[in-house]
């Protein structure tokens, strides 16, 4: 691909120079980075920063030459080496008129002031914002560049002492839960500690990388990043399809796909040259975002909402930026322009996914909804089964040519018998539905067929009775039978209007090939699909309702519709406003044997017949023939089954690019009905560098930038840097640069600049291996260190910043489920599939609607599934995860919360899933044959801790089951009734009061902090 | 490590307090540290922080009463003559020219005169419709404003806005924010609750995210309280568990937990612990709070109220007893008042069910001396369309942004005054506008909070619930 990129000198120079060097001994000058530029970020550059327009006294602190420069005769806001003599700092100590002034309420402190001070009398150096300077692979090599003993001496500089190593039972429950997110079982344990070998270690971490667990836990990172759920977040939030890009991400984590591929396939996978149903699965990435189907939206407002959260999304997760910030102003503090914001945005605006935006009172008020454009997604069983049905369609379509070739001898004494028939013809009816629903395709809404006494059908035994105090509908589409229709044909359906409950408005409106743009509407306006002022195809207003209290036929003509002729019609819908109807019979009246055109052929002699009048003729003539019409028939069912079979295929979200993209204007302060604004092509922030392609750039071209490298004129070590210090927080518990979400003036300085930047160089050295990455980390002697702080250092450095020593940290909300799972030997650890919704409690969905959901929970196994498969309702999240600080996924999350609340206690305590894992360990420690039950307390501990209980311990849980046993066999009912939680059969072999004691044991432990504890 | 002597021990979990400390005041602001850990001293302490109370608070809660869907200001607290003389006739186009409209878009936009009658009420001599009879009563404690405006025409994004005055996803909702602030009182309590009630039109959809912390800290979320079932999820014990049962439990993961907190010194074993033992409480107090037969027949009648139905007026008078028991924010949200048609129809239901609960809640808070420092806000995410929706007999409006009613009551705010107006068709509020985020303002200074300096560093921004734009306090309305 042609992608040349220049670099804007200043960031060559950049380059050259490198980073500013070691900050370890006493007297060394300030380091700009880390020391002085976050004061003058926090205090200063809201006036004197990045925003130009915001700028005050048309001073700027951004670089020397500004900060230096003569602001007015004989004023310099700052004079390298004189504090005196520098405005700057002559304002901070005016007691009078102080800087910050104190509107802003923003004072420095003392340590701040010094700060300052003491940079002024170095010399007021400045170096360039360290995220936007490339690491130096230069200063990057040598034996000594390794986790360790770049630790180690970073460590040594700030006089700490590393940890010791952790004991391994506890290491290996770290390794176990940071790389698959579940406890190491039992023979893991014994197999690690049996195993003195210097490799045993080794042996755990590649069985881990190996295991598909490892795609599944570190999915769970990416998916709260790029915001993945499964409903669409705004209003009714109903499901949409996307399911299949969870599945992608985890199996290209488990199959090591390279980042770089990673980042193409998701941002651009549409429109890689080799895209296939992988790539645009990837591509749904730019659809995750929150929508809306809400009625009354106006479209320009979410297209720019739409395009800022996208852009919010895209630079935070490959970035670490918040250009989202540039949308309405220059940004404050970063050299993000309002253009840029914009210019980025742009690369979007080829994402064709309006639809739901341009009808959203076309029936997207169901769940699952429809997001258009969604594709089918179709795995290798799937893909056989789906030949041999071709194959089958096929045949089928073989016999039925060889049929109707057939026919030709038979041709002229079919056109005489067809003009004797002309001479003598009457109207043809033919039947839509009556009493039974057989159309095939979908239905929607109460398709019931009954009768009541008193009231008695019009048409055959039965009709359908609906009533409601408001809008109300039931429809068929997407049918398999369908009518070709003439536009002098009638539709017609009869209805019966209750005569002491009479509906507002009645509508019959017929969907052809998809489109549902055809409505008649008898009485008043009620009715809100395809409602304008004026009439049109989609609105006709039919006059006044039919007579009450007795059957009319509804008719109207497929002309006045809006049906062209030979139009296919694929579904029928049956609307009223309020009241009660009673629905019967619906047809299509075809009034003429043969449409005037064909009567015209037939009267013109054969050898003066054009061609589609000869053809017009052929066709007639094989839609009447017997043989024509089995074939026919035959053909029919074999096109259903395969048309059902792609039906059920499960739909994803995918991206299609517009042929011509959407016009992106620069909205002034954000604003989208200020469409005066100048039009921006796509460009990446212009102090990154520029793109140069061939005519307009796109998001390929976006993809390809951010994984260059910089010698090949992209950003990638600052990528790079982005992704490995989110994979090093995961694993070591804080980022290398600790404001993981921000790498921009506002957020922290890293802590180990060098140390992030190596990683980052061999990242993309070995070819954006992520499983490397992990591996490489994992082996070092840092990550193996113990998590107990000594005294030492947590004076020195309490938030472990420099990791002396390992952290420790609660599980994941969907650790917690799996691990509670597991522990409960009942997780069913099958990998994909769709959303899975285990119990929750009941009533958890009311305040949802359009439509009323009701939730289902699963019955089969699918209820012990892992948490990364829970259904994911943005607006009422599972409780149990949103318990335990799962994000609503409404945004990106760069870093979980990790509160501890009552809430969570009661999870732990209360919620049916736990009681059924505390029966499931129960049942786990009953079916051993142990002597005594502190064997089987102990037993019970290592499962859960993999660790030797002690004796006190032992003697407290003892307590816990003798005053149990004690509890229940006074009620045995009581018993009864709490071993009975959950799907899971009850096992008959235990006697029920022992079971139910184990069972309060089992929940002691899975009450612990220690079992859900990463250490 | 266990091997350490004692007093090294001791010093260890004092510097990993320190270090717990620590990362709250980076990571969260060092606001709401008394919150964190009862006791820890008042917000004043904490240098460094970015919320101090600036002046003494009029009101020491909120309960927040939304009428989701949008109630008409029309119909309620906005008479507009000229408006009914204009039923039927053509919308002026001069009004609604490059306005954003909802559901109206392309429609035929005509006037739709009001559908109640209005009369003047109390010594204050305040304008109330018919529809609203017992709020009527209370004019002269109540400050109607009448020139609201929002920016969001739509329902969820109105809500979010009215919620955490942006629309940017994942920001704090002002319940959060007030507790942040402010701190809770009760501690075994969330101080953010929300209940909900339904009646009237289709009712609206309320996402989770009105009450949610956003990037706050989970725990400062509101917790919905359920008027039916279980009030809090998980706050039954299971079945054949007895309170005792659970209670020998509880104390057994104490005591393991503390063994454990004695080999790894890990301070967040001590906050496990408080939090299961605080579970433990709320497994009584909660179903007690919310179990209203104790409630004297006359307060019964006077909300309207009936144990367990989850109405709103069962909801006001728990709004009442959470405020009672120390809890900062309440809100409340009604779904029913998205009056798209059928306006006379649906206003009759809605304030059939909001009317008297509202008017008792203030009265009953009035006569408990508490209504000097609640401060109570009733009204919706927007207003409606002087147009009208619909044809036949009983039309009803759009959603409108330009100019709505609220009313504020209780702690700090001045009763018998009407602040603002509309035009003649009640279209624009063109006198002494208030925007969602004055309203925001005006909020936390009853509180004595200033709105500037509720911030928090998020994303590079410090983060506002009233934002980046300037927003002004409504001090006509206050005492």
């Amino acid at each position: 691909m042609p992608l040349v990129i220049r670099i804007p000198l200043s960031l060559l120079t950049v380059l050259l120079a490198g980073l500013a060097g070691d900050a370890s001994a006493q007297t060394a000058p300030l380091d700009f980075t880390r020391e002085v530029r976050p004061i003058l970020s926090k205090h200063c550059f809201a006036c004197h920063g990045p925003d130009a327009e915001a700028r005050e006294a048309d001073l700027s602190l951004l670089d020397f030459e500004s900060a230096t420069r003569e602001l007015a005769p004989g004023i310099f806001a700052i004079v390298p080496g004189d504090p005196a003599a520098s405005e700057l700092w002559q304002r901070i100590i005016d007691p009078n008129d102080p800087m910050p002034p104190e509107s802003a309420h923003d004072e420095l402190d003392e340590s701040e002031r010094l700060i300052l001070k003491r940079w002024i009398e170095e010399g007021a150096s400045f170096s360039p914002h360290w995220a936007y300077v490339f690491p130096d692979r230069a200063s990057d090599l040598g034996s000594d560049r390794s986790i360790d003993t770049m630790n180690v001496a970073q460590l040594a500089s700030a006089g700490l002492e590393p940890s010791q190593p952790a004991d391994r039972v506890t290491l290996l429950r770290r390794v176990s839960f940071d790389l698959g997110g579940l406890p190491p079982t039992l023979e893991e344990v014994d197999a690690f500690l049996n195993h003195s070998g210097e490799d045993a270690y080794h042996v755990v971490v590649d069985r881990l990388l190996a295991s598909d667990h490892f795609g599944e836990r570190f999915a769970t990172k990416w998916l709260d990043l790029v915001r993945y759920a499964d409903t669409v977040g705004y209003h009714g939030d109903q499901e949409h399809h996307t399911w299949p890009f969870r599945d992608w991400v985890i199996q290209a984590l488990n199959e090591n796909m390279p980042f770089d591929r990673f980042t193409l396939e998701q941002l651009a996978g549409d429109l890689l040259p080799d895209a296939g149903q992988s790539q645009l699965i990837a591509s749904g990435y730019n659809r995750l975002l929150q929508t809306t189907h809400e009625g009354g939206l106006q479209l320009k407002e979410y297209r720019a909402i739409y395009m800022a959260d996208r852009v919010r999304n895209a630079s935070e997760v490959w970035m670490g930026a918040t250009l989202g910030c540039a949308q309405c102003h220059d940004h404050k503090y970063d050299p993000f322009t309002a253009r840029d914001f914009h210019a980025f945005g742009a690369f979007f605006a080829d994402i064709d996914d309006e639809e739901h935006l341009r009808k959203p009172y076309d029936g997207l008020n169901t769940t699952p909804t429809r997001r258009s454009p969604e594709m089918r997604v179709i795995d290798h069983d799937d893909r056989q089964h789906r030949a041999t049905l071709e194959a089958a369609v096929k045949e089928a379509q073989q016999s039925l040519d060889a049929a109707t070739a057939q026919l030709e001898k038979r041709q002229p004494a079919w056109e005489r018998e067809l003009s004797a028939r002309l001479a003598t013809h009457t109207p043809v009816e033919t039947i839509w539905v009556d009493d039974v629903l057989d159309t095939g395709g979908r239905s929607q809404g109460d398709w019931s067929f009954d009768r009541t006494p008193g009231l008695e059908p019009i048409r055959g035994e039965a009709y359908r009775r609906q009533s409601s105090d408001g809008l109300t509908q039931h429809y068929t589409v997407d049918t398999t039978k369908t009518l070709v229709v003439q536009p002098d044909d009638q539709i017609m359906a009869w209805v019966h209007l209750d005569p002491a409950n009479p509906p507002k408005a009645v509508m019959l409106q017929a969907n052809v090939e998809g489109n549902w743009e055809h409505r008649a509407v008898w009485g008043g306006d009620q009715i809100t699909y395809g409602r304008r002022a004026d009439d049109h195809d989609g609105y006709r207003r039919m006059g006044d309702l039919p007579t009450l209290g007795e059957w009319v036929r509804l008719e109207v003509s497929a002309r006045l519709l809006g049906i062209n002729p030979d139009e296919k019609i694929t579904g029928i819908a049956f609307t009223q406003f309020g009241g009660i109807v009673h629905w019967d019979a619906c047809s299509i009246l075809a009034d003429t044997v043969a449409p005037a055109a064909l009567v015209e052929a037939l009267a013109t002699p054969p050898s003066s017949r054009t061609e589609p009048a000869r053809e017009m003729l052929k066709a007639r003539h094989a839609s009447e023939a017997p043989s024509v019409l089995e074939a026919t028939a035959r053909h029919r069912a074999a096109l259903a089954a395969a048309t059902a079979f792609d039906s059920m295929l499960p739909r994803t979200l995918f991206t299609r690019a517009l042929e011509t993209p959407r016009d992106v204007r620069i909205l002034r302060r954000g604003d989208w009905m200020d469409e005066s604004g100048e039009i921006v092509l796509p460009a990446v922030p212009t102090f990154l560098g520029q793109l140069e392609p061939e005519g307009r750039a796109d998001r390929l071209e976006l993809a390809t930038w951010l994984v260059t490298p910089a010698a090949q004129g992209g950003v990638g070590e600052l990528t790079a840097r982005v992704f490995v210090n989110r994979i090093w927080e995961m694993l070591l518990g804080e980022g290398l640069c600790p404001s993981v979400e921000d790498f921009g003036g506002q957020g922290r300085p890293p802590s180990d600049p060098a140390l992030l930047d190596h990683l980052a160089i061999r990242f993309i050295d070995s070819g954006w291996n992520i499983k490397q990455l992990v591996r490489e980390i994992v082996l070092s002697n840092t990550y193996q260190r113990s998590s107990i702080p000594t005294l030492a250092q947590t004076d020195a450095d309490p938030a472990n910043l420099l990791f002396a020593r390992q952290s420790r940290h609660r599980l994941s909300a969907e650790a917690i489920r799996d691990t509670a799972l597991s522990i409960g030997g009942i997780l069913v650890d099958r990998v994909g599939g769709p959303s899975v919704k285990p119990p929750q409690p009941g009533g958890y969905y009311r305040h949802l609607n359009f439509p009323v959901r009701r939730y289902q929970a699963a019955n089969d196994d699918n209820q012990w599934r892992r948490g990364v498969y829970v259904h994911w309702q943005r607006q009422f999240l599972h409780p149990m995860l949103k318990a335990f600080d799962a994000p609503t996924r409404e945004a990106c999350t760069a870093r979980r919360d990790t509160s501890n609340t009552p809430l969570a206690a009661l999870v732990l305590m209360n919620d049916p899933v736990f009681l059924e894992a505390a029966r499931g360990l129960a049942q786990r420690l009953l079916s051993i044959p142990f002597d005594q039950d502190d064997e089987r307390l102990l037993h019970a501990m290592r499962i859960a801790t993999s660790r030797q209980a002690d004796p006190e311990e032992v003697r407290i849980l003892r307590d816990v089951l003798t005053q149990a046993r004690r509890d229940f066999a006074a009620s045995p009912a009581s018993a009864a009734a709490f071993v009975a939680i959950g799907g899971s059969p009850i096992p008959k072999d235990i006697a029920t009061i022992e079971l139910a004691a184990w069972m309060q044991v089992s929940r002691a432990i899975l009450n612990l902090h220690e079992t859900f504890n990463r250490e | 490590m266990s091997e350490l002597p004692q007093h090294i021990i001791q010093e260890i979990e004092r510097a990993n307090r320190r270090q717990f400390l620590g990362s709250l005041s980076m990571g969260v602001g060092a606001a709401a540290l008394s919150q964190w850990l009862p006791g820890f001293g008042s917000p004043q302490a904490t240098a460094g922080g970015h919320v101090l109370p600036s002046h003494l608070p009029k009101a020491k809660r909120v309960i927040f009463l939304c009428m989701a869907g949008g109630p008409s200001h029309l119909e309620t607290f906005d008479p507009k003559p000229r408006l009914t003389e204009l039923d039927g006739a053509p919308m002026p186009g001069s009004f609604t020219e490059g306005m954003p409209i909802a559901q109206l878009q392309g429609a035929d936009l005509r006037c739709l005169g009001s559908r109640a009658t209005f009369s003047k009420h109390g010594e204050s001599g305040q304008t109330i419709s018919n529809y609203l009879p017992h709020i009527a009563t209370c004019a002269d404690d109540i400050a109607i404003v009448n020139s609201m405006v929002t920016e969001q025409i739509n329902h969820d994004p109105a809500h979010t806005f009215m919620n955490t005055g942006t629309i940017v996803p994942d920001r704090p909702s002002m319940g959060s924010w007030v507790n942040y602030g402010l701190g809770s009182i009760n501690e075994d309590l969330p101080g953010f609750v929300v209940l909900t009630s339904v009646g009237g039109r289709n009712p609206q959809p309320i996402a989770a995210r009105q009450w949610s912390s956003g990037f706050l800290p989970s725990r400062l979320s509101g917790v919905e309280f359920h008027g039916q079932g279980d009030p809090v999820h998980y706050v039954g014990n299971p079945p054949g568990i007895t309170s005792d049962c659970q209670s020998h439990l509880v104390d057994a993961v104490r005591d393991l937990n503390r063994l454990r907190a004695e080999t790894t010194h890990d301070p967040e074993i001590d906050s496990r612990i408080a939090q299961h033992e605080l579970a433990f409480r709320m497994q009584t107090s909660i179903p007690d709070l919310m179990d209203i037969k104790d409630e004297s027949k006359e307060t019964l009648e006077m909300y309207g109220a009936v144990p367990g139905d989850g109405s709103f007026a069962s909801n006001c008078l728990l709004a009442r007893r959470l405020a009672e028991r120390g809890v900062r924010f309440i809100q409340l949200y009604h779904r029913g008042w998205d009056h798209h048609g059928g306006l006379k129809q649906y206003m009759d239901i809605c304030c059939r069910n909001c009317d008297q609960p509202t008017a008792a809640l203030i009265q009953d808070l009035k006569q408990r001396g508490m209504l000097e420092d609640t401060l109570i806000v009733w009204g919706g995410e927007f207003g409606r369309t002087p147009m009208s929706q619909g044809g036949g007999a009983d039309p009803g409006r759009d959603h409108h942004i330009k100019g709505f009613s609220m009313f504020l009551v209780g702690g700090g705010v001045k009763g018998g005054v009407t602040h603002g107006a509309t035009d003649e068709l009640g279209y624009n509020a063109v006198e002494d506008v208030v925007h969602v985020r004055d309203l925001h303002a005006t909020m936390l200074n009853l509180l004595g909070l200033d709105h500037q300096r509720l911030s928090v560093p998020y994303q590079g921004l410090d983060v506002r619930l009233t934002g980046v734009e300037s927003a002004r306090i409504v001090r006509e309305i206050l005492t």
